[in-house]
């Protein structure tokens, strides 16, 4: 306590607060270009902090990995393309809502949810990193398995379509995943003798494509920009308080989804790339009206934003306390401890309390600044895609997309890749398979096999090693988990069919 | 034209193929290594012959081209097609300039008819927007430019 | 900036020194742009947190600016291939190489893209030994306890590492052959995962780099290292020879340029490494390190000496 009250007036200092606001700034702005990651934009943003003490250089990364996660936000509002993986969620009801002329609605809310969730995962990081701590390292490789087979269930319920089309989406996105090296027994797999296959079909770049190139040779085909000029309201007369009281008159959906966040945030290696959807999905089966998910429903948005958030700060836990990253960007962050010569462990919050605590309140005062960057940012950027003519949008986000995609592995086969995903998705959009299933089966198709199969090996002795993936009582629980959402997913479904209901059913997320 | 869709069979038929092709390329794996691909390509294969049979027997039958005019997707198509190729002679720049430009003018065409003006408008702004992302990426970012013959 | 010019000329200096002739007049007109420094690897692993502490030294020394880029994918090939077939043999071009992944990957691999010997090495600055690590709670003391299980329950005994066929893997394949054991090694994507591995108990030991020994020490006990001298960051832990099996090996961490790229280039790099060696030496080694500058024909035998250390392992993985 007395080491967070000695940290207060070190964060306060007028060279921190401008670190802090630069840092949001520019995280919010790389996490806007599609293909730049938090794990990137701290890569690169990096060597600016080397002259800085390591307080400084610490709260500088850390707004920028807030500011980034949030900044992912925007262009999946106005342009249905998730900036970073974590805001995948946010595109499905994001886009619709800017379609139909909220777009601003959106961004405010989206601004309010990130803030809320950034604050509630400060303080969580704060209060209860030691026990969390504990929590995640009872992940091994069976309870992950459980994780990932738990997150191929979304799928079910993201494709309410047609589920059939959705398994398949999810099969191509779990295939697509194999390329590359195999996690458990070295091999390179479906390399095709191309040696810059030996990478793989890396997320993002899957992601990019996927959500991008259809979204663009759709606004091509129907020669014209897919957002409007909102009709009933004007851009001055918008108004944030209605909007702020619309998202906290939902309290139970936003702190669902915060501790949603919260939970996924610790599980390494699950990372923040699915709490969102997870988020997303809680809140709609929650809610009373799901049919209006995915057809511009603000507490989606909300839901997915929030959780989103949480993670940041969420992943620092079991960083800090036991040097486990979380999530990819927090490797980054891990660096930069060494570099400044601190070991993760309970010395950080002891010996070096002053510092952690600091940086911890920093991320929290990140967090609050991302309110006024991102609502004016958000504004600026919204304006500017709205009178941009959509001949000149169409090619821009197509360059950037290309820069974007290339700079993540510096890696041109990435951008053969994404084109080519990016053209077939625009078919496979056509016949109803969606993007979501299939980032979905390449997210989690690694998670999966690898807590599989190092499952089987450790229970090499054993006369049937698959036993061993329900050896304990975390298994369990997470395989009755499983087990839940299958049939929550698939009851309504089979029901509605005895009943010989032929309606088309509730839309699904992230379609047109 | 085709106007309409057996959207059953047709994902049916890519689950097909996309089996296929990667059942004939998995070579020889170790059995750590090639469980789990068979696995999934065996829970593919299942999927599409489902679908194969749905599209018989219960069709979802869709429009082929929901968004409008497919000349200009082709068109599009065709165009990153021509970029991959030209990226590789010609340069990142020179070709993504080009991409730019043939983009924003055939597009333009939507709602301007074309005109001296227009195209000097669309050639700057392709310098401008191009070499403008190419500079920030570059240079503030420091990303390495492209590795082809030319910038 | 007078830091950095009076840096640099001591630099040049000792590059004349070292090399005799016409490396002053080389020196000069190299480098005259910016170094490109490519780490084959995410950011926040270990080539990218040491490449972030060499750059602005690297910086003063060269006189230019050096720019660290990623190019991650496939354990290191897909960079290590593009390098050899697209890199500049000036010696603007340098890349992070990794041992024994540059020897391992076109052994056991048909398509690795890229040859061993492809490469022109500058030098090895640093080593990192592989060590031998079991929870502070386990019932291993030392390592002939660990072994004595492992003789009597053959495939029970757990060892978690990062990778196949990476430097944990071959480590613990080379302990099983001299111990005479059979444990099953569980391979990890990077070192990252591993604390959670071993503290939650999914994994019996770990064989792992000597630095997640140090970052550990409160809540892990170390058994052995298998370096030839004991590591300074972990005085009393023996070193397997010491103990009295012949397990030696771990990674060293180098830089490469293409081949072809003039020798007194390679020269100016080596200086430049191995003055910035010195530096942050002060940091990496409390931090389980051991720096080295192995360059020219040394280097190779490093390469030649793993080569027969492991190639057999690793030829049986190719069938």
């Amino acid at each position: 306590m007395d080491m967070l009250l000695a940290a207060i007036p070190q964060i306060l200092q007028p060279h921190m607060l401008i670190t802090i606001f630069a840092g949001v700034a520019a995280g919010l702005l790389i996490g806007s270009l599609p293909g730049l990651t938090a794990t990137m934009a701290l890569a690169v943003l990096l060597p600016f902090t080397f002259g800085m003490d390591a307080l400084q250089g610490l709260a500088a990364l850390g707004a920028i990995y807030m500011g980034t996660i949030y900044g992912g936000a925007f262009t999946a509002i106005l342009i249905n393309t998730p900036g970073t993986p974590s805001s995948i969620a946010t595109t499905f009801d994001g886009y619709p809502m800017a379609k139909q002329g909220r777009a601003l609605e959106a961004i405010s809310a989206a601004t309010i949810a990130s803030v809320i969730g950034g604050i509630i995962g400060v303080t969580a990081l704060l209060v209860l990193a030691p026990p969390l701590a504990r929590l995640a390292v009872a992940f091994g490789p069976a309870e992950m398995f459980w994780v990932a087979v738990l997150g191929l269930t979304l799928i079910a319920s993201l494709s309410s379509d047609s589920l059939l089309k959705g398994a398949l989406g999810g099969c191509i996105g779990l295939i697509l995943g194999t390329i590359g090296v195999s996690p458990v027994g070295g091999e390179t797999r479906f390399t095709f003798g191309i040696p810059a296959m030996q990478g793989g079909v890396s997320l993002i770049v899957a992601l990019i494509g996927l959500f991008v190139i259809p979204e663009i040779l759709s606004m091509a085909a129907r020669g014209r920009a897919a957002l409007s000029a909102p009709s009933d309201m004007s851009l001055e007369r918008f108004n944030f308080l209605p909007v702020l009281r619309k998202v906290i008159s939902k309290p139970v959906n936003i702190i669902r989804s915060c501790v949603i966040g919260q939970v996924v945030a610790i599980i390494p290696g699950a990372g923040g790339n699915i709490t969102s959807l997870i988020a997303y999905n809680e809140s709609r089966r929650a809610s009373k009206e799901p049919e209006s998910y995915g057809k511009g429903n603000v507490d989606g948005l909300v839901a997915s934003e929030s959780s989103n958030n949480v993670m940041v700060a969420g992943s620092m836990i079991p960083l800090l306390t036991l040097g486990i990253p979380g999530a990819p960007p927090d490797a980054v962050i891990l660096g930069v401890l060494m570099l400044h010569g601190l070991r993760p462990g309970i010395e950080l919050f002891t010996e070096s309390g002053v510092l952690t605590n600091g940086f911890i309140l920093s991320m929290g005062l990140a967090a609050l600044m991302m309110l006024p960057v991102g609502l004016l940012g958000g504004r600026l950027v919204y304006r500017s895609i709205l009178k941009t003519p959509h001949y000149f949008l169409i090619p821009t986000i197509l360059i950037v997309t290309i820069l974007g995609t290339y700079a993540l592995r510096n890696n041109v086969t990435d951008v053969l890749i994404m084109l080519g995903m990016g053209v077939a998705g625009y078919f496979l959009r056509i016949i109803g398979i969606y993007a979501a299933p299939i980032v979905l089966g390449l997210i989690l198709g690694t998670i999966a096999e690898q807590g599989y199969t190092q499952t089987i090996l450790g229970g090499m002795a054993d006369a049937v090693p698959q036993l061993r993936l329900l050896d304990n009582v975390l298994s369990q629980i997470l395989f009755a988990l499983v087990l839940l959402a299958l049939l929550s997913a698939l009851l309504p479904r089979l029901l509605s069919r005895k009943q010989g209901i032929t309606g088309s059913g509730p839309t699904p997320p992230g379609n047109e | 034209m085709i106007q309409r869709i057996n959207s059953d069979l047709a994902a049916g038929a890519l689950g097909l193929v996309v089996f296929a092709v990667f059942w004939f390329n998995r070579g020889t794996l170790s059995p750590l290594s090639g469980m789990f691909p068979d696995a999934v390509l065996m829970v593919m294969l299942a999927v599409s012959g489902a679908l194969l049979v749905k599209g018989v027997l219960r069709a979802d039958i869709r429009p082929a081209f929901p968004d409008g005019n497919a000349g200009r997707v082709a068109l599009m198509i065709a165009g990153l097609g021509l970029w991959w190729l030209g990226i590789r002679y010609v340069g990142f720049l020179v070709t993504s300039t080009t991409l730019f430009f043939a983009i924003a003018l055939s597009l333009s065409r939507t709602v301007e008819t074309l005109s001296t003006r227009r195209a000097l408008v669309c050639a700057a702004a392709a310098v401008i927007v191009v070499g403008g992302f190419y500079l920030v990426f570059t240079q503030i970012l420091y990303i390495r430019p492209f590795r082809t013959p030319l910038p | 900036m007078t830091r950095s010019t009076s840096r640099l000329a001591a630099a040049f200096a000792a590059g004349a020194a070292a090399t005799a002739l016409s490396v002053g007049a080389a020196a000069a007109d190299f480098p005259e742009r910016p170094i490109d420094y490519v780490i084959p690897f995410d950011p926040g692993g270990e080539s990218d947190v040491t490449a972030r502490m060499q750059e602005p030294h690297l910086e003063e020394m060269l006189g230019v600016s050096v720019n660290v880029s990623h190019q991650p994918g496939g354990g290191g090939a897909v960079a290590w291939s593009e390098f050899q077939n697209n890199a500049e043999p000036d010696g603007h071009e340098i890349i992070g190489i990794n041992i024994p992944h540059i020897v391992g990957q076109p052994i056991q691999r048909d398509d690795a893209g890229y040859a061993t010997d492809g490469f022109e090495i500058v030098t090895w600055f640093h080593f990192t030994p592989n060590t031998l690590i079991v929870p502070a709670d386990s019932p291993y003391e030392t390592v002939d306890d660990l072994v004595a299980f492992a003789q009597e329950n053959p495939q029970a005994l757990t060892i978690g590492g990062s990778g196949t066929f990476s430097g944990n893997h071959l480590e613990v394949l080379r302990m099983e052959e001299v111990a005479d054991i059979d444990v099953t090694y569980i391979p990890f994507t990077g070192t990252g995962p591993l604390p959670a591995a071993i503290l939650g108990g999914h994994v019996g030991a770990l064989m792992t780099n000597s630095m997640l020994g140090v970052q550990m020490e409160d809540e892990i006990r170390t058994l052995a290292v298998a370096s030839e001298e004991r590591v300074p960051a972990l005085p009393d832990v023996p070193t397997f020879k010491e103990l009295g099996y012949d397990i030696v090996g771990g990674t060293y961490r180098g830089i490469a340029v293409p081949e072809g790229t003039p020798q007194e280039r390679i020269d100016t790099l080596r200086e430049a490494f191995s003055e910035v060696n010195e530096i942050i030496g002060e940091d990496q080694v409390p931090l389980g390190f051991i720096m080295t500058d192995y360059g020219g024909d040394e280097a190779w035998e490093i390469v030649d000496q793993v080569y027969n250390n492991y190639s057999a392992f690793l030829e049986d993985a190719d069938d």
